[in-house]
């Protein structure tokens, strides 16, 4: 198959425009990107260019003005509250920068949390949620809560969470944001190996030029537009 | 999200603020009580009034009069072709005649005027007497001419020369207190040894009437009936009827009345109870009975009433048990509000993870459902103990003038009101968590994980 027709997110023309008071605020100034299966994309650019609006536009966490977002076909753009909370349970999972785990629950309950809302079986999931725990390296931390964890401990259950359903699309906003950097080769390395074996597709917000690094395609964003886009791995591929 | 998973997650968010939901849940408990005791004490009141109305006759029997009207084509008797009628009518169990006829016992020189119940003796299980002993009344004690005498009918033999005396009270009264006790029976009346005892039918010559002394007749004391008995048996003396038709018969041969002249009152029976399956027919059995041109009367008439006048004292006990259960509703609202508050950002990483709106709300929902119901649970425990101690207290006296009587409770919890209680208490918890829930389904997920 031509790897070119293997097209996962496909954006057209995405504006998005907030009104404070009597102020416009344009964060998105007409975006037009494709996304191919198995790419690590790195939305990449500082502060304010709009990354993170883009990222959550992607994830049906937010409406756009105008444009179309299509993902695997289905056009998110035109989902209501309901259809994009189902789309979200079935294809995506999430990576936040300051982790984002429920506190009251085990680290076991939270990595198990999608699969509940997926109304999975409760021992096929508890064994899942093990595995993937043992994957990222926290077998002997199943039941401590969130709280009795370090950053980078909690980092590793909030991956193991993002995975566990075995979801198409990872995203993941600055995920390393909070944690040292020695963690975060530690993070950045289980992340992009888990998605090159399971062959799924992940978009990474940072302004971390060690992190764009990860990506295959880097998409650099400034003031709402796409500044440069590029494929670095490609090119040192085809330099080889 | 299965129904169980929801309940383990807001079981466990109860576990993590224990102090917020004990004190939302004894806001329950405390409107579920006040609730629960004021209807307990409207229903205690309906018992009282309803044992009173039992009193006075039971409440699914009806008296049935002959239509004295005046009008010959209209006018109707009682006898065994109106005990046939009525007994084939719906729900009627049976019709119990009476005849009554007046007169005495005679022993030695004393005497005791009396008047004198003739019972259809097969159908003796309907007419609810009781003796003194407690032994079962059988027909047999009606064969030989045997007759049954009320408690304090055997006190009141009297020597006719020298009126009554301080003999002839059944009760001994405390001069302090003025309560007044039964005596203990001054003679065994059944025993034929200790009593000689004849029946006669004309007493007015003892009280200075004209004429002869009046013959007595053989009869046999068969027991004493008891002293708590109540309404139609409890002054007159009861005999098979058959036996007393003949006494009454050779007494007007002896005593050469024209049985003619009698005969004319078409009348066999004096009086006439009909017996109806259930309390809620007598109305209907009561207007038929009316139709076939009798008149009736029954205490059930005066049952609804006291019903109607009920149904109003518990709607208004209910409301102001009501307005601390509003308070109670108001509770569990705001304790689940500030909830959702808490917890914004939990709620936003669950909608970001894809979960249903529908489950949220469900989760919310059945948080406030548990604190209705846990709080329904307790108030009920609780109310039965407090119901039990007001009891106790109006037994010694304490509370004794809210009572409706002796041994009739001032407050009476029955299961439908702890079904409903409860049930009651859960509905009002889901009602009240009703708007949290909603504002909970609607929070933003991107506002909420945004915050740091």
């Amino acid at each position: 198959m031509n790897a070119k027709d293997d097209i996962i997110i496909d954006v057209k023309n995405l504006r998005k425009v907030y009104t404070i008071g009597t102020e416009r605020v344009i964060a998105l100034a007409g975006i037009d990107m494709k996304i191919r299966r198995g790419e690590i994309c790195c939305l990449f650019g500082p502060s304010g260019s709009g990354k993170s609006t883009l990222l959550n536009m992607l994830a049906g966490l937010e409406k756009p003005t105008t444009g179309e977002i299509a993902i695997g076909g289905a056009r998110i753009d035109k989902m209501n509250e309901t259809q994009l909370a189902d789309f979200r349970r079935n294809h995506f999972g999430f990576v936040f920068q300051s982790y984002n785990l429920l506190p009251a629950l085990t680290a076991l309950e939270n990595v198990e949390m999608p699969m509940i809302f997926r109304g999975v079986d409760k021992n096929i999931r508890k064994k899942q949620a093990v595995k993937m725990l043992q994957y990222v390296g926290l077998k002997d931390r199943i039941k401590h809560k969130p709280t009795q964890m370090s950053g980078g401990q909690q980092q590793r259950v909030g991956i193991a969470r993002a995975f566990v359903a075995h979801p198409p699309v990872i995203f993941a906003d600055e995920p390393t944001g909070n944690l040292d950097t020695h963690t975060t080769y530690e993070v950045m390395d289980m992340m992009s190996a888990m998605v090159k074996k399971r062959g799924s597709t992940m978009i990474i917000v940072t302004h971390d030029n060690e992190i764009a690094a990860y990506g295959d395609h880097i998409i650099k964003i400034r003031d709402g537009k796409i500044l440069e886009e590029s494929w670095p791995k490609q090119q040192i591929a085809a330099a080889e | 999200m299965s129904f169980l998973d929801i309940l383990k997650m807001a079981g466990g968010n109860f576990l993590r603020r224990k102090a917020r939901t004990l004190l939302t849940v004894a806001g329950v408990v405390i409107g579920t009580m006040a609730v629960v005791i004021m209807l307990s004490i409207g229903q205690g009141m309906e018992k009282g009034y309803i044992e009173q109305l039992q009193s006075w006759g039971s409440l699914t029997q009806i008296e049935v009069y002959p239509n004295y009207s005046g009008n010959e084509d209209e006018q109707t008797y009682l006898n065994e072709e109106t005990v046939t009628t009525l007994e084939a009518l719906d729900h009627v169990e049976v019709a119990l005649p009476t005849t009554r006829q007046y007169g005495g016992l005679i022993m030695g020189r004393k005497i005791n005027d009396l008047g004198i119940n003739g019972i259809d003796i097969t159908k003796l299980d309907y007419y609810d007497l009781e003796l003194e002993n407690g032994e079962p009344v059988t027909a047999e004690m009606f064969a030989e001419n045997g007759y049954l005498i009320p408690y304090t009918s055997v006190f009141q033999f009297y020597n006719p020369k020298q009126g009554w005396s301080d003999e002839n009270d059944p009760y001994i009264y405390d001069e302090e207190t003025g309560e007044r006790t039964l005596k203990e029976l001054p003679f065994d009346i059944t025993n034929p040894d200790e009593a000689r005892v004849k029946m006669a039918f004309d007493m007015s010559y003892y009280w200075g009437g004209e004429g002869n002394k009046p013959k007595g007749y053989d009869v046999r004391c068969a027991g004493v009936m008891s002293s708590k008995a109540q309404g139609n048996f409890s002054y007159s003396l009861v005999m098979d009827m058959k036996t007393l038709d003949e006494m009454y018969k050779k007494y007007q041969k002896d005593n050469k009345i024209d049985t003619k002249e009698s005969d004319k009152n078409k009348n066999k029976y004096d009086s006439l109870y009909v017996v109806v399956d259930d309390m809620n027919n007598v109305t209907d059995v009561q207007a038929e009975i009316n139709s076939l041109g009798y008149q009736t009367w029954a205490s059930a008439e005066l049952l609804e009433d006291v019903q109607e006048q009920m149904g109003m004292i518990q709607a208004v006990l209910g409301g102001i048990g009501a307005v601390a259960f509003l308070v109670a509703a108001i509770g569990i609202s705001n304790t689940m509000v500030m909830s959702t508050y808490e917890r914004t950002r939990e709620i936003g990483i669950m909608k970001v993870l894809g979960c249903k709106l529908s489950n949220i709300m469900t989760l919310f929902l059945t948080e406030a459902a548990i604190i209705g119901f846990a709080g329904g649970v307790f108030g009920i425990a609780l109310s039965l103990g407090l119901s039990k101690i007001m009891n106790m207290l109006s037994d010694s006296g304490a509370l004794a003038m809210f009572s409706m009587g002796e041994g009739i409770p001032i407050s009476i919890i029955p299961i439908w009101l702890i079904v409903g209680g409860i049930v009651f208490s859960t509905l009002v918890g889901v009602i009240s968590g009703f708007y949290p829930a909603l504002r909970a389904t609607k929070l933003s997920a991107l506002d909420a994980i945004k915050n740091e």
